[in-house]
């Protein structure tokens, strides 16, 4: 079973992510601050989605923090910020897999999640 | 000695006196005759009227300058009246000077205009007595010269400084006259002395510097020189210092001129103070629209964000919910629909806002590919047939095949739902026609509905933001008010256009072309897909 380490600080939009996920066979664990989010990181995730808005840190602080650390994972943000071309250009060289803009599609979020970890 | 020698000794001298005598005479006489004739010539050649009056005011003399000025030979003049050859007034007082050149026994010297033979002149005279041995006048002589060109050229010169007075006098810039070679003030008019706060008099014991701040001298000094070579005519924003110290601005504008024989330098002071005051003013409050301006962006991606946070949650649990959509009762399945609708509804409006600020703060971008327009228009009309359906409405597509055009094929989606879907709207019954042909450089797309039309006056303002042409229609149909307005925008980023024709209760046509090879492409691969 693929492990998906979700980090979001909105409850209600955890636990939602977190059944539509769970539904379709992943398993999923919640975090809702970026120090927590580091701490579980090395328990071996297949995919670290991550909200870029987070009360101590940013989205993007964790991944480059983890990638120090050579976290080996699949990384992608869900976040209601819009991002230019460019800036998803480099995020995909950084290693970026996908950038899903909220809210989503239920539907689209699920064709996304399973495309990174196919 | 003997009388007779002594008397002989004087016949002889008698003799040779007389020899001497005569022969002093003779060339006395032609001296005189010479002189005669010199004289006879210069009045005969003079170009000044030469005559002479008795003392009855009749003409005695004249030479033939008097006669070409009258157009008459000597014979028909000599002994007329002075009243024969002048109107009345003019005569009199001619008469007038001769009465008292008789009397005097002194000269007279006037200046008449007159008019001759149908010619106005401008005459000088000078009247002198002509007197016997004993001192009394006998006749008058007098010399007449025409002096039209020089009254003329006087009148023109007294006309110009006239005016030259009147624009100085009356002008509202500052005008002030320099000595280019000292740099002295040599005069001024009124409005310098109030603008620099000297009175009339000061003014010219004034020189260039005592009027400009110290610090700005060596810039005044070399703006000068360059006025004088003719280089600049208008120097500007230049400091100009008052009586009291206190410092203004101004344009300068200058030209070189003559004045009393000298060379001068005339310069007109513009204060733009209050010119100044306000272009400060207007770039102040540019600042603050700038800054307001990119507040309000800030602000609305802020807001959005704030109510995408909710919105994120509200959609996700509804997405779930609808999986347990078949085991609500009826009221509960038509109030999830309600709440999907209107979720549905706030993002859009959230997605517009968003949208609508980024094409305006520039940050809105384009993803150019090769499109086909024929699958786009198909895809849309396919999208929006459950909701036509639902209004009774058939969406007919009558495109012709298109060649693959630059475009962004997402905004392309966009622009067709917005139109589409407003034309869906306000649709009652009836049909929409899509249309599509190609025309040389572009394609044009045509979407045709049968619905309750929009007046003439509003068809203007219907791009504008939040514009909607009936308020109570709008609040009916729903929307943000920002559809058009972006459609348009999206259009126009693409280099095409958008038009509208539209019939009262007949129903509307919003037309767009776009051209088939864009060359401005904005080409960022790699869109949020």
């Amino acid at each position: 079973m693929k492990r998906i380490l979700y980090v979001e600080d909105n409850e209600d939009t955890a636990d939602a992510v977190k059944v539509i996920l769970q539904r379709i066979g992943f398993e999923v664990q919640v975090e809702s601050c970026g120090k927590d989010a580091l701490n579980k990181a090395h328990e071996q995730f297949d995919l670290i989605l991550l909200d870029i808005m987070l009360p101590d840190m940013s989205g993007w602080d964790i991944f480059e923090k983890l990638v120090r650390r050579k976290v080996k994972a699949k990384y992608a943000f869900l976040s209601a910020i819009p991002v230019s071309n460019e800036r998803l250009i480099e995020l995909r060289k950084a290693g970026i897999s996908d950038y899903i803009m909220k809210p989503f599609d239920k539907e689209d979020l699920i064709t996304r999640i399973k495309k990174i970890l196919e | 000695m003997k009388k007779s020698d002594s008397d002989s000794m004087a016949v002889y001298d008698n003799l040779s006196e007389k020899k001497r005598f005569k022969k002093e005479l003779k060339e006395s006489e032609e001296k005189f005759k010479e002189s005669e004739e010199k004289f006879k010539a210069i009045v005969e050649n003079a170009t000044d009227q030469i005559f002479m009056l008795n003392k009855k005011q009749k003409l005695i003399f004249a030479n033939p300058t008097v006669s070409k000025l009258f157009g008459k030979p000597a014979e028909k003049i000599i002994g007329q009246s002075i009243y024969k050859f002048f109107p009345k007034h003019i005569a009199e007082q001619f008469v007038k000077l001769n009465l008292n050149v008789i009397k005097s026994g002194k000269g007279e010297y006037s200046e008449q205009k007159m008019i001759i033979r149908h010619k106005e002149f401008y005459i000088s005279t000078q009247l002198n007595p002509l007197k016997d041995k004993n001192g009394n006048v006998i006749a008058i002589m007098g010399i007449t010269r025409d002096i039209t060109e020089k009254k003329k050229n006087e009148e023109q010169l007294k006309e110009s400084e006239q005016k030259f007075k009147a624009i100085f006098d009356a002008a509202i810039d500052g005008i002030i006259i320099v000595d280019p070679k000292t740099k002295k003030f040599i005069m001024g008019n009124k409005i310098i002395c109030n603008m620099l706060g000297y009175a009339a008099d000061e003014i010219n014991k004034l020189s260039i510097s005592d009027i400009h701040p110290k610090e700005a001298l060596h810039q005044v000094m070399e703006q000068f020189e360059r006025q004088i070579r003719g280089e600049i005519i208008i120097t500007s924003n230049l400091p100009v210092k008052r009586k009291d110290g206190n410092i203004f601005y101004a344009d300068i504008a200058s030209s070189t001129l003559q004045i009393k024989g000298r060379e001068g330098v005339i310069g007109f002071f513009r204060d733009i103070t209050e010119r100044k005051k306000y272009e400060e003013g207007l770039k102040k409050m540019n600042d603050k629209l700038k800054e307001i301006d990119v507040a309000k962006t800030n602000f609305l991606n802020v807001v959005s964000h704030e109510l995408k946070t909710p919105l994120t949650a509200i959609t996700a649990h509804l997405s779930i919910l609808d999986d347990f959509k078949n085991s609500l009762d009826e009221q509960g399945q038509t109030s999830l629909d309600a709440v999907e609708r209107n979720n549905q509804m706030l993002r859009m409006l959230i997605d517009n806002i968003l949208e609508t600020s980024m094409i305006e703060t520039g940050k809105f971008e384009l993803n150019f590919s090769k499109v086909d327009i024929n699958k786009v228009i198909k895809e849309a009309a396919s999208n929006l047939k459950i909701l036509s359906e639902k209004r009774g409405i058939n969406i007919i597509d009558q495109t012709e095949k298109l060649p693959l055009i630059d475009a962004d094929e997402m905004r392309i989606r966009e622009i067709l739902n917005n139109l589409i879907g407003n034309s869906i709207k306000f649709t009652e019954n009836g049909s929409i026609i899509l249309k599509a042909k190609k025309n040389e450089k572009h394609v044009l797309v045509s979407i045709i509905d049968t619905g309750i039309g929009i007046p003439k006056d509003k068809i203007k303002n219907l791009f504008q933001k939040f514009y909607q042409v009936n308020s109570s229609i709008g609040r009916r149909y729903g929307g943000s008010g920002l559809g058009l307005a972006i459609t348009k925008q999206l259009i126009e980023l693409q280099g095409g256009k958008i038009e509208v024709k539209s019939e009262i209760g007949k129903g509307s046509t919003f037309s767009f072309t776009l051209p088939i090879k864009n060359h401005n492409q904005n080409n960022l691969k790699g869109g949020a897909k």
